[in-house]
């Protein structure tokens, strides 16, 4: 099973996409989905994916953005532009980035189809994946890339790929590693930082969108579910608590 | 009415006129004017120069005619002071009156004629004594009339005129021939040379053939002479019938124009000094000499030059005003010939016209400005409109809508719903797709194909769609919606309106280079009128209202026919009832 992410802002387009095609006979899954360019950063590394579908025009985070850090990151990630015709421009730059494709909306099963299995047979063609190796991990690792976290979180691009990219390690490696050592997801404790901050700016007053930008979740509909998700309340409940 | 009519319609037709033909007016009538000025002022000249040479001339003749005629008399006066010097005169004056007998008398009428020996036309001389003897050398009979004689008057004459002469005409009536010819009689009074006492007078009667003598020197016949009452004397008879009173009593000369039976003749009349003659002289009416050359001349070289002005004035004004015009005004014509604002490129002469000139082509240049700016300003409503138009179907919006009921469609667990809305997207991301004007063949299928399964969807079973597209076409570039008018065509003009199920089959292959595409539909078929109806070409396309306003077969056709840049490129076959095939024959562009 090739696992299949969908990064759109319109939910309905998401969903569609997900309803309407048979994925299981092309051997594929949805594994997740992103509103946000800016989302699709935080949680890429969580779902894995062998194919993603971008939305163009997203807020944020464009899909270009998006695009072009993910195809420096994730070499191997077949990547689906979708685009409307009236974003001719966008289209225009997508020329230059290294896309499989791009669909034009509102698509049709047929056309979705067509390309998916192209696109299968591309994955195929570049074998399976890596099998990971031992690596030479020191005990100081841990608590230099902590730190290196604790001194970076408001870089809205840092991701455990990033880290594990700039300390020399396979990401699921030290996905794993990490894991043993903090006893938490690098994507906890990297949203545990920000989210520390958060509270520390919304306790002074600090108006939510600016302070999504400050903590490095420059998209406030993302922060606020993931300040929900660790606060227990909304940023703004959260406020009015205190 | 009529009069006041008239009257308008001749301004009308002298301000209606060119300019040429009011210069070639008033030139004429400059002309005119100025030659019948020219006949006047000559008429005038050369009468008047004429006036001036007859005076001149008969002045000199009339004065001529004196001189001579005062001399001659001059020359009798002179020989009549020889008369007392003369022996027998002396004796004869001095006798005693009883000692006067013939034979004295004959002798003093030898010794006077001695005297006069040399002198001609001497008529005779009388010598009278105061007691009345008298001696006459005269031939003929002579009345005396010893009363006048011894009147005071005529005795008065000679004591005042002492020691000189006296003229008078017949011996002033005392003495005078019995046949009626006039002479001229020289009077003196006769004084003893030693007693210095009268003793007598001197009575010279000299013929008018002296006069005619004198006058025969003179030219023409036109002089005469007569006497203080106009009778006539010598010369021309004619001329002295002319004679007037006021002559007589007239100081110098006189001149006075006379009506002749042809012609005014002009008389002049001279008094001989001391003397009852009065010469005439009347113009001749065929002077040989009227005007001088020069003045000829002159006169016909202004006329000339006038002539030479006046045509250099028509030639310039034709030259450097009328013609210029003309050019101008074709100039400006050719404008509306051009169909665009055009300058004028014509040479102006460097005048009034070259101004006028610089102010059209600048007014050209202004209002050809105006045009472009007012085009521009359209051209920015139109891409707003355009854009407003864009903007109220904003395909983002009209496709997240699609999106978000298609996957409401999914959940309700109403697929067909999510078909149908699928198609219509489909069908709008093709259609509504801007940039291209161009899109392959397989692209414009795609459109038809949503569109009658959309069709499909509002009638019902009402048409099955069948493609004939050959592989080789697929790529094929062609204008973008020219296909579907004309299936939209087949279906409202065509199988609706047969109330039954239709076919509508789309073919394509490629032949001799060309791309032919067929819609052909099983519908109630085209009649020959419409079909050359919508294959007319119009010099006038169709607007955009009659595109939008239903028949877009036309419209399409001339797009087509746009494109491709000639007429020939479709075809319409059909039978009434039967079916319609409209073929595109599109050339192919080569490729490379």
């Amino acid at each position: 099973m090739y696992r299949v992410m969908l990064i759109d802002d319109e939910q309905s387009a998401r969903s569609l996409l997900r309803e309407s095609i048979d994925w299981a006979s092309l051997d594929m899954e949805v594994v997740g989905e992103a509103a946000s360019g800016i989302e699709a950063i935080n949680v890429i590394d969580d779902f894995r994916p062998d194919l993603a579908f971008v939305d163009i025009s997203m807020p944020f985070m464009n899909g270009i953005e998006f695009t072009e850090l993910a195809t420096k990151r994730y070499p191997n990630l077949v990547i689906i532009i979708m685009t409307a015709f009236d974003e001719f421009e966008y289209a225009r730059q997508c020329i230059r980035l290294p896309v499989f494709d791009y669909m034009l909306k509102p698509f049709v099963r047929g056309e979705v189809t067509e390309t998916l299995k192209r696109a299968k047979a591309k994955i195929e063609a570049m074998g399976p994946r890596k099998q990971e190796e031992e690596e030479e991990f020191e005990d100081s690792s841990i608590e230099q890339i902590t730190k290196y976290i604790k001194e970076n979180y408001t870089d809205s691009k840092l991701n455990l790929t990033f880290v594990a990219q700039t300390f020399g390690f396979s990401s699921s490696y030290l996905s794993r590693k990490f894991k043993q050592e903090t006893g938490k997801n690098f994507v906890e404790y990297l949203t545990e930082c920000r989210m520390e901050k958060a509270m520390e700016l919304a306790s002074k007053n600090v108006k939510m969108f600016v302070a999504s930008s400050e903590v490095g979740i420059p998209d406030p509909n993302y922060f606020g579910r993931c300040f929900k998700k660790f606060a227990g309340v909304s940023y703004s409940e959260y406020q009015a608590k205190l | 009415m009529g009069e006041k009519k008239k009257e308008r319609k001749h301004k009308f037709f002298i301000s209606n006129n060119t300019l040429t033909v009011k210069a070639w007016y008033v030139i004429g009538g400059a002309l005119l004017v100025f030659t019948v000025v020219f006949a006047i002022a000559f008429l005038v000249m050369t009468g008047r120069s004429r006036r001036d040479y007859e005076i001149r001339e008969s002045e000199t003749v009339l004065n001529s005619m004196s001189g001579n005629i005062t001399a001659n008399l001059q020359s009798y006066k002179d020989i009549t002071r020889l008369v007392m010097l003369n022996n027998q005169v002396v004796r004869f004056l001095r006798a005693k009156s009883d000692e006067v007998d013939a034979g004295l008398k004959n002798d003093t009428k030898f010794g006077i004629n001695d005297i006069f020996v040399a002198s001609d036309y001497v008529d005779s001389v009388f010598i009278f004594r105061d007691d009345k003897h008298y001696v006459t050398t005269g031939k003929g009979v002579y009345y005396i009339d010893y009363n006048l004689m011894g009147d005071s008057f005529w005795q008065a004459v000679i004591q005042v005129k002492e020691g000189g002469t006296v003229i008078f005409m017949n011996g002033n009536k005392a003495v005078y021939r019995a046949n009626g010819d006039p002479i001229i009689t020289i009077g003196r009074a006769i004084y003893d040379i030693h007693s210095q006492e009268r003793v007598g007078i001197l009575l010279v009667n000299i013929s008018t053939g002296m006069l005619q003598s004198t006058i025969q020197g003179q030219v023409g016949s036109n002089v005469c002479v007569v006497t203080e009452e106009g009778k006539f004397l010598a010369g021309s008879e004619e001329v002295a019938a002319l004679f007037s009173d006021d002559f007589a009593n007239a100081e110098g000369m006189v001149h006075r124009a006379v009506r002749g039976d042809k012609n005014v003749r002009m008389i002049s009349a001279l008094r001989v000094p001391e003397t009852p003659l009065i010469v005439l002289c009347a113009s001749n009416a065929s002077s040989p000499e009227t005007i001088p050359m020069e003045t000829m001349i002159a006169m016909l070289l202004l006329f000339v030059t006038f002539l030479a002005s006046i045509s250099v004035a028509a030639v310039f004004i034709t030259k450097n005003i009328t013609h210029p015009i003309y050019e101008l005004s074709e100039e400006i014509e050719k404008t509306k010939e051009a169909g665009w604002l055009k300058k004028i490129d014509a040479e102006m002469p460097d005048n009034e016209l070259s101004m006028l000139k610089e102010s059209y082509n600048s007014m050209i240049d202004y209002l050809n400005e105006m045009f472009t700016r007012l085009l521009d300003k359209e051209k920015v409503i139109q891409k707003a409109e355009m854009r407003v138009l864009h903007e109220q179907i904003k395909p983002h919006f009209l496709y997240n809508s699609l999106e978000t009921i298609s996957y409401m469609a999914l959940e309700a667990k109403a697929p067909n719903v999510h078909s149908a809305l699928e198609t219509l997207g489909s069908f709008y991301r093709n259609f509504l797709s801007k940039g291209d004007r161009e899109i392959p063949l397989e692209r414009e299928i795609n459109i038809v194909k949503d569109y009658l399964s959309l069709q499909k969807l509002r009638y019902g079973d009402i048409l099955n769609d069948e493609y004939d597209i050959s592989e080789e076409t697929k790529e094929c570039q062609i204008p973008k919606l020219i296909l579907q008018p004309l299936v939209e065509n087949s279906i409202y003009h065509g199988i609706r309106l047969t109330g039954e199920k239709g076919i509508i089959k789309v073919s394509s292959w490629i032949e001799d280079n060309k791309l032919h595409i067929t819609v052909w539909d099983t519908g109630i078929g085209m009649t020959q009128d419409t079909i050359e109806s919508v294959l007319k070409i119009d010099d006038h396309p169709t607007s955009l209202d009659d595109n939008l306003s239903g028949f877009g077969l036309k419209g399409t056709i001339e797009r087509i026919r746009y494109y491709c840049g000639r007429d020939d490129v479709v075809k319409i076959k059909s039978e009434l009832g039967e079916y319609t095939q409209i073929e595109l024959i599109l050339p192919l562009e080569e490729k490379g």
